[in-house]
C-alpha cells in the first residue's frame, strides 16, 4: 500500500500521520483516530451524515481523500464543544429536540456551524435549504430548522 | 391531576451524547483483536448449491474463518413475529442476495478478496416473483412448507346476512408496492466468545428477542448469552433479529476471535427486510343513512423468501365496529423469490387502511355524504368489542376474555382536523377541486386510521429502579433504543411517581445481562405498556423511601409523600427532609446507607384494549401537465392518550407523515424483472422526503386520557404513517376526478393516468417489476 506522510490539524490538535494513498478522510477519522462521531450512512455521497469542516467549509468526509486535507484544518463534531461546555448550536439542538435517533445529528450540526459562521443571520428558507441536503429519516426537520435559527440568535447575542 | 414531569418537553436523556458525537452505535464499536466479516451472496433468485469450494479463500493470508451451509445447524430458526423462518445458510438460495458463505479476516479488504476466491457451483431452479403467480398450485415452491400459508381469519356474525341488510354494497381493490425502512443508521453485529459465553453487540430494537432466540437456537443457557443492545440510528422495524446476526456468531466461534459484520447500504436495502407487496379487497355493506352493515376484507401479501407471516398485526378489523354486526377479515401470506419481507412501521394497518378508506369514500360518494360524516357515524367508540387478536389466542390455545375498547378520541381527531384545515370552506364535494389555475388543481382530502398500543400477549415487561445514597436514580429496562425517545419518557414516568427531578434519573436499557426482561420495542409498546411496569417499579421504590422516612419524620408511611425532591408529611409540608438527605443517612443499626431497589413485572390488562387514533388532512396541488403532486398543507391530529413528552411525540408524527407521504408519492423498491434483484438499493435512486419536499406538518394532540395506559398514555410511533396514502389519494381524486388505488402514485403514474382519462385500475399495476418497463 502506498502511504504518504501528512500533517493535519484535527480539532485544534496537530497530527503527523502516515496515511494510505486511497484512504478517505472519513476512514482516517473513524478507523485510525477513533473519532466515530462522524457517521457513515449511504456509501453514495448522498446523505451528508459524514459532514465535517475543512478550513471552515462543510465537506463530505466520505468524498474526499485524506491526502487532500494535508496542511489543512479539520473540525469534527468532537471538536465543537469547549470542554464540557456545549457550543450554542449543540445547546439549541438539545433544548429544541432538533434530533431523534441522533445518527444524522453530527453531520447536521457541522453543516449548521458552517452556515452560521458564513451567514450569522440566515433566513428560515436559507436554513431549510442547507438542512434539506441531509437525510433525516426520523423527520426532525421542523425542529432542526428551529434549533439552527435559535442558535443563530444566541450567537448574535440577541 | 397536577403533573410535574409528565407532559413536559424534557430534553432527550441522551441528547448530550448525540450532539457531541459520543453516542456509540454498533458500527462505532471496535474490540481488541476483532476480525471483519463479509458475506458471499447469491446471484440467482433460486438455485441449489451443488458444490462449494473454499480452499483458495482459506489460503489467502489474513483469512481466519469461513462458513458455508456445512458449518451451521441443519435446523431452521424462527423470528418471533415470523419475519424469518429458515436456516442461517442453506444449500439452496432463494433470492438474489441470499447468504451463501461468509469470511472473517483481518481486514474488510482481505475478506472481500477472499469472497472472490470461493468457488460455487449452482444449479438454477425455477423462480417466482409475483404474488398471484406464487399462489398457483403449479408455481415453483420457495419455502419447504409451500408458498401459501394458512390464512388468518377474524370473523363475527354472518357477512352474507349483513350484505342482505345493506342498501348499498361497494367493492374496492388496492395494491401497494414495497417500501424500505431506509433508516439512516447501518446494521452491524459484533460477536465474541469467551469460553462458552457469547456476547453480542448490536444496534437493536428487539434486544431480548435476540438473546432468547439466539440461546434457544444455539442450545445455550440464556444466562450465557449476553446481548448488548445499542442505539439503532432509526429502525422502523429493520433493526430486529435478522439472519445476518447469526453470521458473526458462527464466524467468531470458528475463528476464536471477535468478529464484526457491518452491512453496506446496498446490503441493508436489498438483503435484510422490507415492506411487503400486497393486494387488498374490501366489500362494504352500507345502509342509506351511512351505517355499515358488513365488511369483508381480503388481504394478500408476499413475505419474500424467508418471511413467514400469517398475521399482519392489524387493527383494521376493530376500527369500524360501532354498528358492525357482521365482519370477516382474511389475511393470506405468500412466499416469493424476492428479498425477505416483514414488519415495517404501520405493518398491516397502513396498506389495509388504504383500501378500507377508499371503499368508505366510494360508499359516501354514492350516498351523497361527505367523508367526515360517514366516518363520524361508524368509527369505534370506547366499550365497543375488539377482536383483532382472536387468531393469536386460538393459535396459542388460550382462553380469551371478551375484549372492549378502552378509549377513543377519533371523534375529536376528525373535528379538530377539519377545523384546522378549514374543511368547511375548502371541501367542494367529491371530485371537485377547491381551485383551478391553468394546469394546477388544488383540493383537500382526509383519512383516518388506528394502530395498536402494545399487545398484552407479547409478554410482560419488567423494570428495575435503584435509588442511590446521593438521591440519584438508576432505571433499567430491556427496551431497545431506536431514537423514539423511550429513555426520556420512561425517566419522566419515574420522576413523576417518585417525586424527584427527571435530571436525577439515568437509564440503562437493553443490556440483557443487567436489565430485566422486556418485550421487544415493537407495536408502539413503551409509553403505554412498558410504562405500566416502570410506574409500578417507581411506586415500589417510593414505598420504600416513605417507609424509611416514617422513622425520620414520625409519621406513618402512607401519610408521607414526595414532591420536587422533598419528602414530607401530607398536610404538614414543614415536616420534611430533602430526598437526598434521607437516602444519605446511615442506618445506626447496620452502619450502611439504605438499600432502595425496586422491581416490577407488570403489563396492561387483557381488556379493555387501547388503540391509538388519528385523522390526517392534506391540501394538495396537482399539476396536470407534469403529474407532480405538491403537498401545500398537512394537518395530523392524533389521539395517543396523554402525551408524556410533546416534543418527542411531535417528532414521531412528523417522521411518520414524511414516511407515509413518501411511500404514497414515490418510495418504491424496483425489482429486476428477470432476477428479482432490487435495482435501487441506495439513497440516490430511492428517494425519501426531506425538508423541502413537504411543508412542516401541523401536529395536534387531542389527548383523550386512556384508562389503561401509564398516566393515560397510548402508543404513537408506529401508526403515524398509516393514513397518509389514503388522505393524499382522496385529495388527488378531489383535485382531478381520478382515483389512485395503487401505492405509490409517482408523477409518472399520475401523468399517465390523467392522460388516459380513466381511473387507474389496481390490477394494471404490477409492483414487482420496474413500473415503466
Amino acid at each position: 500500500m502506498i502511504t504518504k506522510d501528512l500533517s493535519i490539524t484535527i480539532n485544534g490538535k496537530q497530527y503527523r500521520l502516515s496515511v494510505g494513498a486511497r484512504t478517505l478522510l472519513v476512514d482516517l477519522l473513524r478507523n485510525d483516530l477513533e473519532l466515530t462521531g462522524t457517521k457513515v450512512a449511504c456509501d453514495s455521497g448522498s446523505c451528508l451524515a459524514c459532514t465535517v469542516l475543512v478550513d471552515g467549509k462543510a465537506v463530505k468526509s466520505c468524498s474526499i481523500l485524506a491526502l487532500q486535507v494535508d496542511g489543512r484544518s479539520v473540525l469534527t463534531i468532537e471538536g465543537l464543544a469547549n470542554g464540557d461546555k456545549l457550543h450554542p448550536i449543540q445547546e439549541s439542538f438539545v433544548k429544541n429536540h432538533g434530533l431523534a435517533c441522533g445518527y444524522c445529528t453530527p453531520g447536521v450540526i457541522m453543516s449548521a456551524k458552517a452556515l452560521l459562521d458564513e451567514n450569522p443571520s440566515p433566513t428560515e428558507d436559507e436554513v431549510r435549504h442547507v438542512i434539506s441536503d441531509h437525510l433525516c429519516r426520523c423527520g426532525a426537520y421542523p425542529k432542526i430548522v428551529k434549533s439552527v435559527l435559535e442558535a443563530a440568535e444566541i450567537m448574535r447575542g440577541e | 391531576m397536577e403533573l410535574s414531569a409528565i407532559g413536559k418537553r424534557v430534553a432527550l436523556e441522551d441528547a448530550y451524547e448525540k450532539v457531541t458525537g459520543k453516542l456509540k452505535f454498533a458500527v462505532d464499536i471496535s474490540l481488541p483483536g476483532m476480525l471483519h466479516a463479509k458475506v458471499l451472496r447469491s446471484p440467482y433468485a433460486h438455485a441449489k448449491i451443488v458444490n462449494i469450494d473454499t480452499r483458495k479463500a482459506e489460503a489467502l493470508p489474513g483469512v481466519r474463518a469461513i462458513i458455508t451451509h456445512k458449518d451451521v445447524p441443519k435446523e431452521e430458526w424462527m423470528e418471533l413475529w415470523l419475519n424469518y423462518y429458515g436456516r442461517v445458510i442453506d444449500d439452496r438460495v432463494r433470492f438474489v442476495g441470499d447468504e451463501v458463505a461468509a469470511v472473517a479476516a483481518t481486514s474488510i479488504d482481505v475478506a472481500e478478496e477472499a469472497l472472490s476466491l470461493i468457488e460455487v457451483e449452482y444449479e438454477e431452479l425455477p423462480h417466482v416473483f409475483d404474488l398471484e403467480e406464487a399462489m398457483k398450485p403449479d408455481a415453483p415452491q420457495v419455502s419447504p412448507y409451500g408458498n401459501v400459508r394458512e390464512p388468518t381469519i377474524v370473523e363475527w356474525g354472518d357477512i352474507e346476512q349483513g350484505f342482505k341488510g345493506a342498501d348499498l354494497i361497494v367493492e374496492h381493490k388496492t395494491r401497494a408496492g414495497s417500501q424500505q425502512h431506509a433508516p439512516v443508521g447501518l446494521n452491524a453485529c459484533i460477536a465474541t466468545w469467551e469460553g462458552d459465553k457469547l456476547t453480542i453487540w448490536t444496534s437493536a430494537q428487539s434486544v431480548f428477542e435476540i438473546r432468547d432466540v439466539m440461546a434457544r437456537y444455539l442450545k445455550m443457557p440464556m444466562s450465557k448469552v449476553r446481548v448488548i443492545g445499542l442505539p439503532t440510528g432509526g429502525s422502523f422495524g429493520l433493526f430486529w433479529l435478522n439472519n445476518f446476526h447469526f453470521i458473526p456468531v458462527f464466524l467468531a466461534r470458528k475463528a476464536g476471535k471477535p468478529v464484526k459484520l457491518e452491512l453496506t447500504r446496498e446490503e441493508i436495502f436489498s438483503t435484510v427486510k422490507r415492506r411487503e407487496i400486497c393486494m387488498t379487497s374490501v366489500k362494504l355493506g352500507v345502509k342509506r343513512d351511512g351505517t355499515f352493515t358488513a365488511i369483508h376484507m381480503k388481504h394478500y401479501w408476499e413475505n419474500g423468501a424467508y418471511g413467514f407471516k400469517t398475521n399482519p398485526y392489524e387493527t383494521m378489523s376493530d376500527l369500524w365496529v360501532r354498528n358492525l354486526k357482521h365482519g370477516k377479515f382474511e389475511f393470506h401470506g405468500v412466499s416469493t423469490n424476492l428479498c425477505t419481507a416483514g414488519c415495517m412501521r404501520g405493518v398491516g394497518d397502513l396498506v389495509q387502511d388504504f383500501c378500507m378508506e377508499q371503499a368508505i369514500d366510494k360508499a359516501a360518494e354514492k350516498l351523497g355524504m361527505g367523508p367526515l360524516e360517514i366516518r363520524l357515524k361508524n368509527h369505534s367508540r370506547a366499550g365497543d368489542p375488539q377482536r383483532a387478536d382472536v387468531p393469536f389466542y386460538q393459535w396459542a390455545k388460550l382462553a380469551r376474555p371478551e375484549k372492549t375498547l378502552s378509549s377513543s378520541g377519533m371523534d375529536k381527531c376528525i373535528k379538530e382536523g377539519a377545523k384546522a384545515i378549514g374543511w368547511q370552506e375548502k371541501w367542494k364535494g367529491w371530485g371537485q377541486p377547491t381551485e383551478v389555475n391553468g394546469s394546477k388543481r388544488r383540493a383537500i382530502g382526509m383519512a383516518v386510521s388506528s394502530h395498536c398500543s402494545g399487545q398484552r400477549y407479547l409478554g410482560t415487561s419488567s423494570v428495575t429502579v435503584k435509588v442511590n445514597q446521593d438521591g440519584s436514580v438508576n432505571l433499567f429496562t430491556g427496551a431497545g433504543r431506536m431514537g423514539q425517545g423511550m429513555e426520556t419518557t420512561q425517566a419522566q414516568i419515574v420522576a413523576e411517581v417518585l417525586g424527584v427531578p427527571v435530571e436525577s434519573i439515568k437509564g440503562t436499557h437493553g443490556d440483557t445481562e443487567v436489565c430485566p426482561w422486556s418485550v421487544a420495542t415493537v407495536a408502539s409498546i413503551n409509553a403505554h405498556q412498558t410504562g405500566v411496569a416502570t410506574q409500578a417499579a417507581a411506586a415500589e421504590a417510593k414505598r420504600q423511601v416513605c417507609e424509611l422516612a416514617s422513622k425520620e419524620l414520625g409519621a406513618k408511611p402512607e401519610d408521607i409523600d414526595i414532591k420536587k425532591g422533598v419528602v414530607f408529611v401530607k398536610g404538614h409540608p414543614k415536616r420534611s427532609i430533602p430526598f437526598a438527605d434521607l437516602t444519605a443517612k446511615i442506618d445506626p443499626e447496620t452502619g450502611t446507607w439504605p438499600t432502595i431497589i425496586a422491581s416490577a413485572s407488570k403489563s396492561i390488562p387483557h381488556s379493555p384494549v387501547a388503540r391509538f387514533y388519528m385523522a390526517h388532512f392534506a391540501e394538495v396541488e396537482v399539476d396536470t401537465d407534469t403529474g407532480k403532486v405538491k403537498i401545500l398543507r398537512y394537518v395530523a391530529v392524533h389521539d395517543s392518550g396523554r402525551i408524556i413528552n410533546p416534543s418527542i411525540c411531535e417528532n414521531q408524527v412528523v417522521s411518520g407523515v414524511l414516511q407515509g407521504c413518501g411511500f404514497a408519492l414515490g418510495e418504491r423498491l424496483v425489482f429486476d424483472e428477470n432476477t428479482g434483484q432490487i435495482l435501487n438499493p441506495n439513497f440516490t435512486d430511492y428517494k425519501i422526503l426531506k425538508a423541502l419536499d413537504v411543508p412542516d406538518p401541523e401536529v395536534i394532540f387531542v389527548e383523550e386520557i386512556d384508562p389503561v395506559g401509564t398516566f393515560g398514555a397510548k402508543g404513537i410511533g408506529e401508526g403515524t404513517v398509516c393514513p397518509c396514502a389514503a388522505a393524499l389519494a382522496q385529495a388527488i381524486y378531489n383535485a382531478t376526478g381520478v382515483e389512485f388505488n395503487a401505492i405509490p402514485f409517482t408523477p409518472e403514474i399520475v401523468f399517465r393516468a390523467l392522460r388516459s382519462g380513466v381511473a387507474k385500475d389496481a390490477d394494471e399495476s404490477r409492483y414487482h417489476v420496474a413500473y415503466l418497463n
